[in-house]
């Protein structure tokens, strides 16, 4: 038995956990691209490049109660699509 | 509180975004309701996902050429001098003037044809309504004695004009 042998490390993604993180990010990306522009405008400034609703709602010219339904509609539009990959996966 | 309601307020726990009760209100309904657990899971994963997607960014050279831009235009504006602003624009006058050849042609038809007068008011009477009656009463006590004398007296002669 060699000595210097250690137990994988599992804190660490594994490489198939990569690979299916990858591919979700792809089906995020396509189901982000077929978002309407007014949807797509808010989650894209909102979770990928991290602006405030107060910001957004300055940004665009639209009250921030509106930045935070378009918001919920564009996640739960993706949410949907992604679902059954999700599903998928898990199975 | 619906599981729908939940559902709106799953993305604000999974971005760690609620209040302290919120929060607690969501643990509490996650315990029973294994629909929304597996909706929270999704939830996690896409917004796992949608924060790992690349963040397209222009190069720094391409920005500072649009925010020099951007800062020249409102010099481009107010070179315009004030007092033509209000001129309409060339494509614009050729459109409007179709509508303006129409407007002189209606004109033109309505000083033609004969409109009638507006109705004039009554000349101001230049007696009062006094003066005129008495002015009837002496004309009747005059015409009276005409038609009942015999011959016409010297004062209706010399009234009516009949002097000759």
């Amino acid at each position: 038995m060699r000595s210097d042998w250690e137990f994988p490390d599992t804190t660490q993604p594994s490489a198939l956990d990569q690979l299916l993180s990858k591919e979700l990010e792809a089906v995020v990306e396509q189901a982000v691209h077929s978002l309407s522009p007014k949807l797509k405008t808010v989650l894209l400034l909102y979770d990928v490049e991290g602006l405030s609703y107060e910001q957004i709602a300055e940004t665009l010219g639209i009250p921030m109660g509106t930045v935070k339904s378009r918001l919920f509609a564009a996640r739960e539009q993706v949410r949907k699509q992604v679902e059954p990959y999700l599903r998928g996966e898990s199975e | 509180m619906s599981c729908k309601r939940y559902r709106r307020l799953l993305w604000s726990y999974a971005s760690d975004e609620l209040r302290a009760a919120e929060r607690a209100a969501v643990e509490q309904h996650l315990t029973c309701c294994a629909h929304c657990r597996h909706t929270l899971q999704s939830v996690q994963q896409t917004l796992q996902a949608l924060r790992a997607m690349p963040r397209h960014r222009a190069p720094e050279s391409l920005l500072a050429r649009v925010h020099a831009e951007i800062a020249r235009q409102p010099a481009k504006r107010t070179a315009v001098p004030s007092g033509r602003r209000w001129m309409v624009p060339l494509g614009w006058r050729w459109a409007l003037a179709p509508v303006l050849g129409v407007l002189v042609a209606l004109l033109w038809w309505w000083s033609q044809s004969p409109h009638p007068t507006p109705p004039q008011p009554f000349p101001e009477v230049a007696v009062t309504s006094q003066e005129y009656a008495e002015t009837c009463i002496e004309m009747h006590q005059q015409l009276e004695m005409a038609d009942w004398a015999g011959t016409p007296t010297a004062n209706y002669l010399i009234t009516t004009g009949f002097t000759r």
